[in-house]
């Protein structure tokens, strides 16, 4: 079995036991005879960015349900703040946002009564309009406070529910898919507001059907029918799915199949050699592309093959995630 | 430095709010609210009309025309329930328009009744109808009851005015005789003083006497006939009524008419001296005496109008309550009790339903906030808005319809709140045990059906067999209807036993519906 098929995963190098702010162990929870989460183990450094990245239907609902302690498991460990999430009291729950996938908010209310009321289920004193004015402004919406909410675009909707979440200042911020159904610019605006979050000291966990989100986080989360394949940097999520750094090279000639194999066989070469659509240009696989780029334009001179240009080559994540499905195993 | 609330009431402030605001911005809703029970009952006070069904009525005869004109003549008489459409005597056709709703009624007519009644057994009038509906196949019962006992009625009274007819007669020949024998009394005076005092100078004429005498004995015979033993049933109806009613009146003794032919003929034979005239004169002051007395009784008996001798009875109702209420008026209080109760299960039935299928459930779950704060915030606004409306529509019915407010106003916002409070309750049950929107409709349906039917709403608790009656305590409404009657419509205190039970039926059901949102609130 791969590694990334037992569903367990090393924290991520950086982090240490006293900056940990959620730690799963072997989180399993089962509807009937079918698991929607198997095995889960993973860890999350406090002020961090946490993508957790998986196809409809891969368990990343269920995961955050069971962090905020919204379903129990059948098996295994969660800690959340230091605490079983079905054991949190109040002054807990106060430090966690969440931000549900549906819009929970109420259509018959305006923006301003939306945020007012979360605000007053979070406890917080009456004298709050300045937090909920700030609030407003973060998430763009200052304009259309007296909006009923039912007559707000998406876009905006998830934005209030953004806003409602971040109400009271929450340390600990539950995301699920915040991007769902939303343009790309607005995305992106979204990303930035939760980097902001970030710098102001909150932890978010962040779900994701939007493979290429992966870029905007500190640690990512892949998820595939119910398993967790592996959590990693954005970085380290690309060289986990093609065996190391991918460099393209274009020459003037095209390169004959023993030059494909002679390069295969280059010490620094990790993985498979490929041809482009465009005749005259590989791919290749190397363990470090700094190192390889040189490498190689001093194997075209020895072979008197003209390199016309040779660059590091980013996979977009949709390819990287592809690549790490690959690997998961199926029921059988 | 700026106080503020516990962060409790902070929390229950939000439901208070959320809540109000979501009715508030469905203005045609409230308006439904107001104005819907409102003109329901102004039309129904328009409407209704307390009147006993008119039936459209054919009557069967067959093949009697003497009996067919009686009955036409009867029918078109015999009251406003029945509009008289005709005689028939084809009873297929008959059938037929009872079939199509052109008639409501087929009466028919046995053509043999005299027999029957010879034959010491009741003629039977049968009536066919196409009712259905329980109530008015009853009524139907009741209205051939009604009619027939009339129809019996003014039989009795024809024979009763016949009797009366025949007793005027014989009285006019009970005045002859009384004539003759106050003559016949002069001349045996007469002939007694001849005959005791030699020297008067009066004359006795005997023959003159004897022949007033025949007469007299015959006039009596004719009395005899004329009156017969109509004297005797006249007697005994008379003293039927008295014995029925009670009556300590002490009535004279009765003269017998066979006493009166009995003292006639101790008069045939004149005697020859004084005293046996003297003895004649004693027996004819006697019989003068029972002509009286039998003459007075013929009097009383054609004085009373024959329908009060047949009907000596009859009934006047009269409430001690300080008002009767017409009937908008008195369904009033439960029209807005039943819709008071559906709009609190209503609204507190689809509230948590909503809560769960909006997805804030879960927010809630992960907010610090607990089911006692959702619940009470939601039981306060609901209570707040229900109140708004009880006092619009309380306003409404007793301004704007006129139905009666004899008690106080505090005593309806405590039953009101009572109500409201139970109603809740059930309302959130409802709720959390209800997937869907359509299913805690579906629920409160049901509920409000069982109140129409159980409550009192319109049928009184009475009517309905004890055990079932745990369904119509199990009701909230049933409470108010009760509690709003005694205050409104009699001017009586609140019956506190009734209120205490409504307060701790409330408190119940609010645990219950705490106990199960926690349940639900605590993991899913």
């Amino acid at each position: 079995m791969s590694e990334a098929a037992s569903s367990t995963m090393a924290k991520p190098a950086t982090t240490t036991a006293a900056e940990i702010i959620i730690k799963v162990e072997g989180l399993t929870v089962q509807f009937g005879q079918e698991a929607a989460v198997q095995g889960v183990t993973f860890e999350i450094p406090r002020g961090s960015i946490f993508g957790f990245i998986g196809p409809s239907g891969s368990g990343k609902t269920t995961t955050v349900r069971l962090l905020t302690g919204f379903y129990r498991p059948n098996a295994g460990r969660v800690t959340v703040l230091g605490l079983p999430p079905t054991e949190f009291k109040q002054d807990t729950r106060a430090k966690i946002g969440y931000m549900p996938q549906l819009f929970a908010l109420y259509p018959e209310l305006t923006v301003w009564e939306n945020l007012n009321f979360a605000a007053s289920i979070y406890g917080m004193s009456f004298d709050r309009e300045e937090r909920l004015n700030q609030l407003l402004a973060f998430v763009q919406l200052t304009e259309h406070k007296s909006k009923l909410a039912r007559n707000l675009s998406g876009g905006m909707q998830r934005r209030l529910s953004l806003a409602a979440t971040l109400v009271h200042d929450p340390e600990l911020i539950f995301l699920d898919e915040p991007t769902a159904g939303i343009d790309p610019v607005l995305r992106r605006r979204l990303w930035d507001h939760f980097k902001e979050l970030q710098q102001a000291g909150s932890t978010l966990f962040v779900t994701t059907q939007y493979v290429g989100e992966a870029a905007y986080c500190d640690y990512v989360g892949v998820m595939a029918m119910g398993r967790l394949l592996m959590v990693e940097t954005p970085e380290g999520l690309r060289q986990h799915a093609f065996g190391g750094e991918v460099v393209d090279l274009h020459t003037e000639e095209r390169l004959t199949y023993k030059d494909l194999k002679t390069l295969s066989k280059l010490p620094f070469v990790t993985g498979k050699v490929t041809r482009l659509n465009d005749n005259n240009g590989i791919r290749l696989i190397v363990d470090k592309a700094s190192t390889a780029i040189p490498a190689l334009l001093e194997w075209c001179q020895h072979e008197y093959a003209t390199a016309k240009s040779i660059e590091e080559y980013l996979p977009p994540f949709d390819d990287v995630f592809v690549e790490l499905v690959k690997e998961v195993p199926t029921d059988e | 430095m700026n106080r503020q609330p516990p962060r409790i009431v902070i929390r229950i402030s939000a439901f208070l709010r959320k809540e109000i605001f979501v009715v508030v911005r469905q203005p045609l809703l409230v308006l439904t609210l107001v104005l819907g029970p409102f003109l329901i009952l102004l039309f129904f006070g328009i409407g209704y009309r307390n009147e006993a069904r008119a039936l459209r009525t054919i009557v069967f005869v067959e093949g009697n025309q003497t009996l067919a004109e009686k009955i036409e003549e009867y029918a078109s008489t015999l009251g406003q329930q029945l509009i008289f459409i005709g005689i028939t005597d084809d009873i297929d056709s008959a059938r037929e328009s009872l079939r199509q709703g052109e008639i409501d009624l087929i009466t028919v007519v046995p053509a043999d009744a005299y027999e029957t009644v010879q034959n010491n057994q009741q003629a039977i009038l049968q009536l066919y109808h196409h009712e259905i509906d329980p109530l008015q196949t009853d009524y139907i019962n009741v209205f051939g009851r009604v009619y027939v006992n009339e129809i019996n009625r003014r039989i009795l009274r024809f024979v009763t005015s016949a009797g009366q007819a025949d007793i005027s007669q014989a009285q006019e020949r009970l005045e002859t005789a009384q004539t003759s024998a106050s003559a016949l009394q002069g001349l045996l005076e007469r002939c007694a003083q001849v005959l005791d005092e030699p020297g008067n100078e009066a004359s006795c004429d005997s023959e003159a006497a004897q022949a007033r005498l025949k007469d007299l004995d015959h006039q009596i015979d004719q009395v005899d006939i004329a009156v017969g033993d109509r004297l005797n049933i006249n007697d005994t109806i008379l003293q039927a009524l008295n014995d029925t009613t009670g009556s300590e009146s002490v009535e004279p003794p009765r003269s017998r008419l066979s006493d009166i032919v009995e003292n006639t003929n101790e008069l045939e034979q004149l005697g020859e001296t004084a005293d046996d005239y003297i003895a004649k004169l004693e027996i004819l002051a006697q019989l003068e005496v029972d002509l009286a007395n039998i003459k007075t009784r013929l009097d009383t008996f054609l004085d009373i109008d024959p329908r009060v001798l047949i009907s000596p009875f009859r009934s006047e109702a009269t409430s001690i309550a300080t008002i009767v209420p017409g009937v908008a008026g008195f369904f009033a209080p439960s029209v807005v009790a039943l819709l008071l109760q559906h709009l609190a299960i209503t609204f507190a039935g689809l509230s948590m339903v909503r809560e769960r299928q909006l997805g804030a459930m879960e927010l809630f779950y992960v907010s610090p906030l607990s089911a006692f704060e959702a619940l009470v915030g939601k039981y306060l606004s609901y209570l707040l808005f229900g109140g708004v409306l009880a006092i619009v529509l309380f306003l409404l019915v007793v301004f704007g319809l006129g139905t009666p407010m004899l008690g106080s106003w505090f005593s309806v916002a405590i039953i009101t709140l009572g109500l409201l409070l139970t109603s809740l309750g059930i309302g959130f049950l409802i709720s959390l045990v209800s997937d869907t929107d359509i299913q805690a409709v579906q629920y409160a349906m049901i509920v409000l059906l069982t109140s129409v039917f159980f409550s009192g709403f319109f049928l009184s608790l009475e009517t309905l067999w004890e055990p079932v009656r745990v369904i119509s305590w199990a009701l909230p409404v049933t409470y108010a209807i009760l509690l709003y009657r005694d205050v409104m419509l009699r001017g009586d205190p609140m019956q506190l036993l009734l209120l205490a039970w409504l307060f701790a039926f409330g408190s119940v059901l609010f645990v219950g519906a705490w106990l199960l949102l926690r349940r639900s609130m605590a993991h899913s």
